[in-house]
């Protein structure tokens, strides 16, 4: 519990002092019983202890429906026919925005406070080992709880499934699994596959808000999108689990995350 | 309820005061490091065809051509002038490092470039990193993976370590985490005695003489760049606790620690500021002849199985896993004893760490360790063992003269406390050895230290004289030089809230004369 408490004051703390060094406003005046802010700028904010919904949602946008599954072509001309594919959701949690986190060698922002060797958990992280398909459309995951700061990002993490997934497939100790076929630019050959992953992966994802006038708590809708996990992906040229790896790996960072956020008050 | 609240009460008051302190600098000066000067381009450029003795020339060129920034720009940070390329007597060193030329690794959809480049002078092998893994990033913890511009420097030329140390039999520290651990509370520093909180210090055992490794931050520096850190994590969440004990038992299985975030990768390394390692799976690190790695990291990590890492058979010898300051390598598990006339490698065997899980409650000293009941316990899964912080692992513990592998309740807390050091040198075993107290051997290949999937993971100390040095040169975690130590740096200078004066917690470097306000 103190590691949340501490997590929490330090968060609020950092967010305050960003506001007033840089000019921000992160007291803006609460418009709305759940939506306390939501400038871009300063990402989507909630009261304290606000309940909210993550859900599990497929997105095969481009790709075509086909007999028994969905086919697309990735940037380098190969052809993915996909019969099945299941991934395992180990835990969700939206990241606030003050972790200036960055690429560059160079840049000192406000790091975080993280405690040592882990990160101060947001109390909205989520946990919860389900695995399912890309059949099923949407699946209830579980609930966080806002810890009142704003937040830009979500982050997903994949993990080893302990069980069958929503549909029965066997996902025990498997973050993913895809069953398909491929066909290679200029080949006439459709190549089946069958590969998995037993590893733990994950990735952070920009935050989106929509307003939803029917709900009534917040709902982190996490839209994963398939065919651009398989980008710059060659079959022929990897073995199967760096094959299924890749595609996780890619998966957990091209999600659509939105929060839908009840009424019409905060949302421009 | 943790029984470790104390200590946020103790951290909160100073972390926030640092924090204003950095909330101001980043809105003023988030680039200074931009205007470093660039100009050792040119010289990187000019060495590529220095190091062509190890590595390809024109692999070489193509590296320090994509590199355009980051590794170069570090050479103008070692501050040691007429460093050129490395010649046959370095060619022990220079052929285990990994040659990332060409090589970009995804991080959360970007990519990113990893670099390593290598020069000589007469004595010492300069290292220059990004310290960025040669694999995809596996962001299994919120925190992200940023470029941290290390230098190490590698003696050529070893030597062991002499003089006087502190005798070990008088290093009682552990009693103060035991008599907090019964208290529900943790220490405020790491607490044995057999780290280093500040600059040198050696203990003495048995005749020999051993530098130990420094508490925390850097103690090696992984082939890849990377630098490896000691045995223990840091005060939060389980004061001061064995890195490894939350690791899953075998690839596809769930980490110990529900998903808590204090996991390492299935190589042995996980990001806090910056990645680094705490142990390793050598197939991670396994090289061909242009000294490219192997394997991807998802084909790696099939290896992990901390089953056969601790006991399985050893068909032939480990190669270099890492570089120490002093000189000697770090090989994976195992080692070659014997050689016939040919060179052939006669009899390998599996190393073993000589330090038994003990447990906290070996230093209760005739007091009350009711508190520890469970330490210790057999077991067979977590659920053996109540309690939130203990797992059940398998650990090396005492078997008369020798040891044995066995599945016990252990305590995530206090590594250097846990563990106890028991000199096994003169028992011999068929199917593997027991280290020294660095946890390496002297073998058929020389004086090597040795991973272990068990505590010490890497070392335990340092054998040989500490002349070189693993320093971070920019933003992301304090990795102080050994020999360099100084005063530790201020929080709101180098932009991090932890491991640096102003965060709270006297330690490392700290005392009360550099750093008052932790001390």
């Amino acid at each position: 519990m103190w590691r949340r408490l501490l997590g929490l004051t330090l968060s609020g703390f950092v967010l305050s002092l960003v506001s007033l060094q840089c000019g921000g406003d992160a007291s803006e005046e609460v418009v709305e019983p759940v939506v306390a802010s939501s400038e871009a700028t300063t990402g989507v904010s909630m009261y304290q202890n606000t309940s909210i919904d993550y859900q599990l949602e497929w997105d095969w946008q481009d790709a075509r429906k086909v007999e028994g599954g969905y086919r697309f072509t990735n940037d380098l001309g190969y052809t993915f026919t996909i019969n099945a594919m299941h991934v395992t959701t180990g835990a969700l949690e939206l990241r606030p925005c003050v972790v200036t986190q960055s690429a560059s060698r160079w840049s000192f922002g406000i790091a975080k406070a993280f405690a040592d060797h882990a990160a101060d958990e947001d109390s909205s992280r989520a946990r919860r080992t389900i695995s399912e398909g890309q059949w099923s459309r949407v699946t209830p995951y579980a609930q966080g709880l806002s810890s009142g700061q704003p937040y830009c990002q979500l982050h997903v993490l994949f993990a080893p499934g302990v069980g069958p997934a929503t549909d029965g497939v066997q996902m025990s100790g498997l973050s993913l699994k895809i069953v398909g076929s491929y066909q290679a630019p200029q080949s006439t050959e459709a190549m089946p596959f069958e590969a998995s992953i037993n590893l733990k992966n994950g990735g952070n994802n920009p935050l989106r808000k929509q307003c939803n006038v029917q709900a009534t708590h917040p709902t982190v809708r996490v839209i994963r999108r398939p065919q651009l996990a398989f980008h710059g992906i060659q079959p022929e040229r990897v073995s199967s689990h760096e094959f299924a790896y890749r595609v996780a790996l890619q998966l957990a960072s091209s999600i659509d995350a939105i929060i839908e956020l009840p009424g019409t008050v905060a949302c421009p | 309820m943790s029984r470790y609240s104390s200590i946020a009460r103790f951290v909160v008051p100073s972390t926030m005061c640092c924090l204003m302190l950095l909330s101001i600098k980043a809105c003023s000066d988030n680039n200074d490091d931009d205007q470093q000067d660039p100009s050792n381009q040119t010289m990187d450029m000019n060495d590529s065809s220095d190091m062509s003795g190890d590595m390809p020339a024109d692999d070489m060129a193509q590296d320090m051509m994509a590199d355009n920034s980051t590794c170069s720009q570090g050479w103008s940070q070692v501050g040691v002038q007429g460093l050129g390329a490395c010649g046959d007597d370095a060619k022990h060193i220079t052929s285990t490092l990994m040659n990332l030329s060409g090589r970009t690794i995804l991080n959360n959809g970007a990519t990113m470039t990893p670099c390593l480049q290598y020069k000589c002078d007469a004595d010492f092998v300069y290292v220059v990193s990004n310290s960025l893994p040669h694999y995809d990033f596996v962001q299994t913890t919120p925190n992200a993976l940023v470029e941290n511009l290390t230098i190490t420097k590698i003696p050529k030329t070893p030597k062991v370590q002499s003089g006087q140390g502190t005798a070990v039999d008088t290093i009682q520290g552990c009693d103060d985490a035991f008599t907090g651990y019964a208290a529900g509370r943790a220490t405020p520093q790491e607490p044995s005695g057999y780290c280093a909180k500040m600059g040198t210090a050696t203990i003495e055992d048995g005749g020999k003489v051993y530098q130990q490794l420094p508490c925390f931050n850097t103690i090696a520096t992984m082939t890849n760049g990377v630098p490896v850190f000691g045995p223990n994590e840091g005060a939060i969440p389980e004061p001061y606790g064995t890195p490894l004990f939350v690791m899953p038992e075998k690839v596809g299985q769930g980490y110990r620690d529900g998903e808590r975030s204090v996991g390492l990768d299935l190589c042995g390394g996980h990001t806090a500021n910056a990645m680094h390692y705490h142990g390793a799976n050598e197939a991670c690190f396994e090289l061909d002849a242009e000294q490219k790695p192997v394997k991807s990291y998802a084909d790696a990590a099939q290896f992990w199985d901390i089953d056969k890492l601790l006991q399985g058979e050893c068909t032939e010898p480990s190669g270099v896993l890492a570089w120490s300051p002093d000189g000697y390598p770090i090989k994976g598990p195992c080692v070659c004893m014997t050689r016939d006339g040919d060179g052939q490698c006669t009899s390998v065997k599996r190393a073993r760490s000589s330090y038994e899980y003990g447990g906290l409650k070996a230093w209760a000293n005739g007091r009350d360790d009711s508190a520890l009941s469970v330490e210790l316990k057999s077991c067979q899964s977590d659920s053996d063992c109540a309690g939130d912080s203990y797992f059940c692992n398998q650990v090396v513990v005492g078997n008369g003269d020798s040891s044995s592998i066995e599945k016990r309740c252990v305590l995530h807390s206090y590594a250097w406390c846990v563990h106890q050091f028991k000199d096994k040198s003169s028992v011999d075993e068929a199917t593997f050895v027991h280290m020294d107290r660095c946890n390496g051997i002297e073998s058929a290949d020389g004086y090597a230290y040795h991973a272990t999937v068990s505590f010490p993971h890497m070392m335990g100390c340092y054998r040989g004289e500490v002349t070189g040095s693993a320093q971070t040169i920019s933003s992301g975690n304090m990795m102080m030089d050994n020999n360099m130590m100084g005063n530790p740096p201020k929080c709101a200078d180098i932009g991090q809230t932890e491991r640096c004066c102003g965060d709270g917690m006297c330690g490392g470097p700290e005392d009360a004369n550099n750093c008052p306000e932790d001390c």
